[in-house]
C-alpha cells in the first residue's frame, strides 16, 4: 500500500468534508433504524428539523459544546491535546449548583449568577492547569492524564449527589430556584460572544499567532523566543475557563439539577468532537456545535422510542469519523498494491 | 489472614485488564496507540451477552466478544492505517462509537432473553490463560524476529520502512491481535464478573486503566502482568477503601494510580537505555 500526499483546493476539501459529515448522520440512523422502527426514526429526526421548539432546546444545549470546543480549539492548535473538558464540564456545573442552591451564601440576584459563573470557570481552569503543569514539569501525557481526570471528577461528583447533597428518598439534588435560571436569548449572546472572542485572540493578539507557530513548529516556535511553558499554560487555562463556564451555565440553563451518572453526560467529550470536526476555526466549531446539539435533542427524542441516550455520542462520533475519512482522501491518494503489500 | 476467595476476586478483577493490556502492548510497542480499547469492551460486552442469551452458551459468547473485538479494530485499522486520520482522534471516536453501539445493541437483548446460565464459565480456563501469556509474549517479543520487527517499528518507523519492513502490515495484525484481546476481556467482565448482565457504563473505564497499565508496566510483558495484578488488587480494594471513609478518594484510586504511573514512566524514559516506543 503506499500512500500519497496530494494537493487539494479548499473547495474540495470543504465538498468532502460536507459529503463525509452527511454520510455519517445517515449511516448512524440507518443502525438506529435496522435496530427500532425505521418510520419512528424517521419522524423523529423530520420533527427535530421542522420545529422551532426543538431548535430552541438546541440553541440551549449547544453552550457547555460549544464553550468547550472553542476552548479546545485553542489548545488544539498548540498541539496540546486535552481531553479534559468533560470533567471539567462537570465539576462547572456541580460547583454552580452547591453555590446557589446549597452553599447558603444569598446575594443580589445578578450578582450571585455572576459569582457562581466565575467560580465554576477558576475550577474548570484549576482542573486544567493541572494537566497542562503534569505535561510541563512531569513530562506526563496530556491525553491520558485528562481522560483520568475526568473520571474522578465525575465520580467525585456522583459521591457529592449520593451522600452530602441528596435530598429525599432518590439520589437526586435540590434544584436551581427559577429566578436564577437564563433565558435563550442570553444563551445567544454569550455563545456569540464566546466565539468572536475565540477567533479574536486567534487572529488579532500576539499570543494567538504564538499559539498558531507553536503548533505548527514547535522547535521553530522556541528558536524565536516562543516560551512552550507559557503557551501550553495559557492554553490550557483558557480551554479549562471555557469549559468550567459551560458547564455553569448548562446548569443554569437546561440542567438545573444533577442525578448520579453511571457514564459520563458528555457535553465535554462532544465539544472535543466539535473542535476535530471544525479544524480548530472558531466559526465553523459554534456552527457544528449547534449542529450537534441537535443531535442531542434528537437523541432525547429517539430515547422515548428505546434508543439510549449514549447513542447520540455515537451518532456524533460517526459524523466525525466519516467526516475525517472523506478530507483524506481528499489529501491522500492510496494505491494498493496486493501482491506486495 | 489472607482469604483465598478474595485472591480470586483480585485475579478476576485483573484478567479483563490484563488481557486488553496485552493487546494494547502489542499495538503499541508497533508504534500505534489503539484508545478505543474501552469502546471495543463495551461493545464486546454487549454482543456477547446478546449472542450467549440468544444460543444459551457462554462459550459462543466469549467467541463473539472475540470476533467483535475483530470487527471493531478494522473500524479503527481503515481511517489510522489506510488513510492516515489522527490516531488519538480515531481512538475516541470510536469508543464513543462503540459505547453508543453496544447500548443500542442491549436495548434489543433485554427483548430477546433477560436471563442468562451462569456458571457454565469460571475463572479458571482465562486464569490460566493470563499466566501463560506474559511467557509467550516475552518469548516472541526478546526471542523471535517477530518480535525484533514489532520493536524496531515501533523505535523508529521511517527507518523499518526503510530497511523493507512491512509497517503496515505488521500494525494492522497488532492491532488486529489488540482488537480481538480487548472483545474478549470486555466479554469476560459481562459473562463472569457481571453475571451475565450488560448495563450501560459496564467497563466503568476499565479500559483506559488497561492503557494505563501498559505504561505502568513499562512497555515489558512482565511489567504489564505485575501492573494489571496491582491495578486489579486496587479495584478489589476499592470498597473496603470507601468502608474506611476516604470517599471520593477511594473510587478514583485506580485513576489516580495511572497518573502517577505516567509520571513515572516519562521520568524513566528520559534515560537512554530506557527508551519506550513512540506511540504518540
Amino acid at each position: 500500500m503506499e500512500v500519497l500526499e496530494k494537493r487539494a483546493t479548499r473547495g474540495e476539501i470543504i465538498l468532502k468534508a460536507l459529503i463525509g459529515a452527511l454520510t455519517g448522520y445517515i449511516i448512524a440512523i440507518i443502525l438506529a433504524s435496522i435496530i427500532l422502527n425505521p418510520s419512528d426514526v424517521l419522524r423523529s429526526v423530520l420533527w427535530v428539523y421542522m420545529n422551532t421548539t426543538p431548535i430552541t432546546t438546541a440553541i440551549l444545549f449547544s453552550i457547555p459544546i460549544a464553550a468547550s470546543a472553542l476552548g479546545l480549539t485553542l489548545a488544539y492548535r498548540a498541539k496540546f491535546i486535552t481531553i479534559g473538558a468533560e470533567g471539567q464540564v462537570i465539576l462547572g456545573s456541580a460547583v454552580t449548583l452547591w453555590f446557589i442552591a446549597y452553599s447558603g451564601i444569598n446575594l443580589q440576584l445578578p450578582y450571585s449568577i455572576l459569582l457562581a459563573i466565575i467560580l465554576a470557570s477558576i475550577l474548570g481552569a484549576l482542573c486544567s492547569l493541572i494537566v497542562a503543569l503534569l505535561r510541563i514539569y512531569a513530562g506526563a501525557n496530556e491525553i491520558l492524564s485528562s481522560l483520568m481526570l475526568n473520571f474522578i471528577a465525575m465520580y467525585t461528583v456522583n459521591y457529592l449527589i449520593a451522600t452530602s447533597w441528596r435530598i429525599g428518598p432518590f439520589t437526586i439534588t435540590k434544584s436551581i430556584p427559577e429566578e436564577y435560571r437564563l433565558s435563550v436569548s442570553f444563551i445567544i449572546a454569550t455563545l456569540i460572544v464566546l466565539t468572536l472572542l475565540t477567533w479574536f485572540i486567534l487572529a488579532r493578539t500576539r499570543f494567538g499567532l504564538s499559539i498558531e507557530v507553536y503548533g505548527r513548529a514547535p522547535r521553530a516556535a522556541e528558536t524565536y523566543g516562543y516560551s512552550p511553558k507559557t503557551i501550553i499554560i495559557g492554553v490550557s487555562i483558557i480551554s479549562g475557563l471555557m469549559a468550567g463556564l459551560g458547564g455553569a451555565l448548562a446548569m443554569l440553563s437546561f440542567q438545573h439539577h444533577l442525578t448520579p451518572m453511571s457514564s459520563p453526560p458528555g457535553y465535554g467529550y462532544m465539544g472535543v468532537l466539535v473542535a476535530w470536526l471544525s479544524a480548530n476555526n472558531p466559526i465553523i466549531a459554534m456552527v457544528a456545535s449547534i449542529f450537534f446539539s441537535t443531535i442531542v435533542v434528537l437523541g432525547r427524542t429517539l430515547q422515548a422510542i428505546g434508543v439510549p441516550l449514549s447513542y447520540v455520542l455515537a451518532i456524533q462520533s460517526m459524523i466525525v469519523l466519516s467526516t475525517l475519512v472523506a478530507v483524506a482522501t481528499a489529501k491522500y491518494t492510496i494505491r494498493f498494491r496486493w501482491f506486495k503489500w | 489472614m489472607v482469604d483465598l476467595s478474595l485472591l480470586l476476586r483480585i485475579l478476576s478483577n485483573a484478567i479483563p485488564i490484563m488481557l486488553s493490556a496485552y493487546g494494547e502492548l502489542l499495538v503499541e510497542r508497533s508504534g500505534r496507540v489503539n484508545l478505543g480499547v474501552d469502546g471495543i469492551m463495551a461493545l464486546g460486552a454487549s454482543i456477547s451477552v446478546l449472542v450467549s442469551a440468544i444460543t444459551g452458551n457462554t462459550m459462543l459468547g466469549l467467541i463473539s466478544g472475540l470476533a467483535t473485538g475483530l470487527a471493531a479494530s478494522i473500524l479503527y485499522i481503515i481511517p489510522v492505517i489506510v488513510f492516515r486520520v489522527d490516531q488519538v482522534a480515531t481512538g475516541l471516536l470510536l469508543v464513543f462509537l462503540a459505547w453508543g453501539l453496544a447500548d443500542l445493541i442491549a436495548s434489543i437483548g433485554y427483548r430477546v432473553s433477560p436471563s442468562i446460565p451462569i456458571g457454565s464459565l469460571q475463572y479458571n480456563i482465562l486464569a490460566l490463560i493470563t499466566v501463560i501469556i506474559p511467557l509467550i509474549l516475552w518469548l516472541l517479543m526478546y526471542k523471535t524476529w517477530i518480535g525484533v520487527e514489532i520493536r524496531a517499528i515501533g523505535y523508529n518507523e521511517i527507518l523499518a520502512r526503510e530497511r523493507g519492513l512491512r509497517v503496515d502490515t505488521i500494525r494492522a495484525i497488532m492491532l488486529l491481535i489488540g482488537g480481538a484481546l480487548a472483545g474478549l476481556s470486555g466479554s469476560y467482565m459481562a459473562l463472569t464478573l457481571y453475571n451475565g448482565k450488560y448495563f450501560t457504563g459496564i467497563t466503568g473505564g476499565w479500559g483506559w486503566l488497561a492503557i494505563g497499565s501498559v505504561i505502568l508496566g513499562y512497555w515489558h510483558p512482565v511489567g504489564v502482568a505485575v501492573a494489571a495484578y496491582s491495578i486489579g488488587l486496587i479495584l478489589t480494594l476499592r470498597p473496603y477503601l470507601e468502608a474506611m471513609g476516604l470517599g471520593p478518594l477511594s473510587i478514583s484510586t485506580p485513576y489516580i494510580m495511572v497518573i502517577l504511573s505516567l509520571i513515572i514512566a516519562a521520568y524513566i524514559s528520559r534515560s537512554p537505555r530506557f527508551k519506550p516506543p513512540r506511540i504518540l
